[in-house]
């Protein structure tokens, strides 16, 4: 069997998702290949691959969404496999084929069933066949205002517009008057081609309230598949999700395993193989609708490996080399809870507005049930191209209380100076109420706003310590005398250049070789 | 050397700090604000400040004695802006202050702290407020401009306009998108303000701090 495995796979992408799946290649003997991007030429993934190829360019459309350039990674570095992580072309069909047209395997599902419920137009019809319930909306990508306001005029306010390639929360917008249509549908469209590289874009009800509950599955090239319990994502802003737990505070035993059933039959009724996420939105345990499915690995699949034991990385890469599943469902145990805080460079008490910069110093937090998935490291410069997201810190305990006050903890021994993070966030929602009860639904944060900002404000500088702040505020600023910016500038374009070098020579190395 | 603080909170006045003219890392130093004594010592590689209040009849102390109590105080991050041939910078801090007596933990929650910051100048005015910032929630007592210059607070692509020059638009009015990390983020109008001139061009990439605009204030007809 373990004759029939890779020898060297690509990784399509970069950041954490890059490191994790590099990660899991040297555990199976792997060799790596990572590809960068000019703005990520010192990036982690770039230092702990075997080797690197430079995709020239800084905008993912240049990079990593740049399908003729990848292909050309492939030939080169010779590699029998890619690994397309999540976003940029992790659901694109058109990019599995070309992989396979390269003679390498895509870790992912066929291109047929990616297709297939990669549109989420086409995967909903399916699924209406299949008898999973759906969300009513629009059968056919939609071009202009007039059509969204047919639609509104069938099912009514509000509506929510959704790139057709989209997923992980990205290019969607939600429309309740007639005239929000033509901005929205123009916006939505731009960022579905900045992201996805298609602007295609539907529109269905907007279900105001929900609770937003996956399930994740995991399927072989055999016909045997699992599902591996259900996330609870619903701490969302601006449908970009911020903490994912597990098992959901919502459903009861019986409703868990009845959603996990039908997650099989919908996967099932795809041809789906290797790891997928069905995503269902819910307005009460018994009213749980399909949503869409994810064809790839999510950004929270920590979450489920931290309550199951499964590596679901180690499970795609092997699924992809055609092996079988080592489990059936019966071996699948949830065991206690966890709980995924998403580390984003961007300033909660400011709107949540992007912060890329120079990560000056970094310290993770450690300590029994804590995992941490970065490609940050101290010195490191955040770009402003691509996602906020640099750290997932997940912890795990025996129950939901246990996790809450392990998550704390770890929040208060994580430093990260140089740019603000959502670590400040975090630690307003462990003390809301209504999430300690686990009572949340998407809408949660929009509404509970003036009591984060109540919360920010409450804990600038109390008058206790205005004293020590106002010491702090000299130190910082007895800091920035010390050196100019442009030396300090200088001095970090310097540590730049040697990552750039180092993975340069790794690259040249490996060519010749 | 003394350094004036204006922390940014309500009704506070700013405070004048004397520190010593270098810092050791990690060596004892006598501090006092506004005439209130502090022993402390400064880890920079650690980021963490220790310190101890002084009672008052001893505030020339120069020594970290074994009866005294040092609290430490972590932070998680801090980032100085100073812009070139401005002497103001503006702090922002995350750090965990010790507990009052009686409460939980200390560690739970970190507060933030926001400043500007000076070099003293016996007779000057009071350092106002924090830099100017289009999006900042917080209300300032002075509403007005003290920079004519709108900067970027953030690194990314001009993506449209909206600010038309020599017009005077209220507050909270669009001025411009910037796209970053794939999200478009609107810079508002900070207050009623007279667009004198637009520095940027649709499509350029503009790092933070960098001039977008210049303004002045407009004061309602």
């Amino acid at each position: 069997m373990a004759t029939s495995r890779f020898k060297r796979v690509l990784i399509a992408n970069r950041g954490e998702i890059a490191v994790r799946v590099i990660r899991a290649l040297k555990e199976l003997g792997i060799q790596s290949v990572a590809v960068y991007s000019d703005a990520d030429e010192s990036s982690m993934h770039v230092r702990l691959a075997d080797m690197a190829i430079r995709l020239p360019g800084r905008l993912s459309t240049d990079t990593y969404l740049n399908v003729p350039a990848l292909v050309a990674a492939i030939k080169t570095s010779g590699a029998d496999a890619v690994h397309p992580g999540y976003g940029f072309l992790s659901e694109n069909a058109e990019f599995a084929e070309a992989v396979a047209a390269a003679g390498a395997k895509f870790i992912g599902p066929s291109p047929a069933a990616m297709r297939l419920m990669g549109d989420k137009i086409a995967a909903k019809t399916l699924m209406k066949k299949t008898g999973v319930p759906v969300v009513p909306g629009s059968d056919q990508p939609l071009e202009s205002p007039e059509e969204i306001k047919s639609i509104a005029g069938q099912i009514g306010y509000p509506l929510i517009l959704k790139a057709a390639a989209g997923g992980g929360g990205r290019g969607m917008r939600v429309v309740r008057r007639d005239d929000e249509i033509a901005p929205a549908l123009t916006a939505c469209q731009r960022e579905a081609l900045a992201w996805f590289g298609n602007p295609a874009v539907f529109c269905e009800r907007y279900i105001e309230r929900p609770r937003h509950i996956e399930i994740q599955v995991l399927f072989d090239e055999h016909g045997n598949g699992v599902h591996l319990f259900e996330r609870d994502c619903s701490i969302q802003r601006r449908h970009q999700k911020l903490v994912e737990e597990a098992p959901s505070p919502f459903l009861n035993q019986a409703q868990r395993d009845t959603l996990g059933a039908t997650a099989v039959k919908a996967a099932k009724a795809a041809g789906y193989s290797n790891a997928g996420t069905i995503e269902f939105i819910c307005d009460s345990p018994e009213k749980i609708y399909f949503m869409e499915m994810n064809t790839r690995i999510q950004v929270e699949h920590p979450v489920t490996e931290s309550i199951t034991g499964v590596d679901l990385i180690r499970q795609q890469i092997l699924v992809a080399c055609g092996e079988k599943l080592p489990f059936t469902q019966k071996d699948i145990v949830l065991r206690g809870c966890a709980m995924e805080l998403r580390i984003n460079a961007e300033d909660p008490a400011k709107g949540f507005a992007p912060a890329p910069g120079r990560v000056a110093q970094l310290v993770f937090p450690a300590g029994p049930n804590v995992r941490i998935d970065s490609h940050m490291y101290p010195g490191y410069t955040i770009p402003s191209e691509y996602d906020s997201m640099v750290a997932k810190m997940i912890v795990t305990g025996a129950t939901r209380e246990e996790v809450m006050a392990r998550a704390q903890r770890c929040l208060a021994e994580l430093q990260v100076s140089g740019v603000p993070t959502t670590a400040k966030f975090h630690e307003a929602l462990l003390q809301h109420p209504a999430f300690i009860k686990g009572d949340v639904t998407t809408k949660f944060l929009e509404e509970e706003q003036s009591w984060f900002d109540a919360f920010f404000e409450r804990n600038s500088a109390s008058n206790l310590g205005s004293d020590a702040a106002a010491i702090l505020a000299a130190i910082g600023f007895m800091m920035t005398s010390d050196a100019t910016p442009s030396q300090k500038e200088k001095a970090s374009k310097e540590v730049g250049s040697r990552w750039a070098d180092a993975a340069r020579f790794a690259a040249l190395r490996n060519f010749r070789s | 050397m003394k350094i004036q603080i204006q922390l940014d909170q309500k009704g506070t006045e700013p405070l004048v700090v004397e520190m010593p003219d270098h810092l050791a890392d990690g060596q004892p130093f006598h501090v006092t604000v506004d005439g209130r004594g502090y022993m402390a010592r400064w880890s920079r590689v650690n980021s963490v400040l220790s310190l101890s209040a002084l009672d008052p009849s001893k505030i020339e102390h120069t020594m970290i004695e074994h009866s005294m109590v040092e609290h430490s105080i972590p932070v998680r991050t801090m980032r100085v802006t100073r812009f070139a041939g401005e002497a103001e910078a503006t702090c922002d801090i995350e750090c965990f202050l010790p507990a009052v007596s009686g409460e939980k933990s200390s560690s739970s929650t970190s507060s933030s702290i926001k400043a500007a910051a000076a070099k003293f100048i016996p007779g000057m005015g009071a350092a106002s407020g924090s830099a100017e910032n289009g999006g900042s929630k917080n209300k300032r007592k002075d509403k007005g401009l003290r920079s004519p210059v709108l900067r970027s607070q953030i690194t990314g692509k001009v993506l449209s306009i909206s600010a038309t020059e020599g017009t005077v638009v209220e507050e909270g009015t669009l001025l411009l998108v910037i796209e970053a990390m794939k999200m478009e983020n609107r810079i508002l109008a900070p207050a009623r303000v007279k667009i004198t001139s637009v520095t940027v061009k649709v499509g350029a990439s503009v790092s933070s701090g960098d001039e977008l605009l210049r303004l002045e204030a407009s004061p309602p007809a």
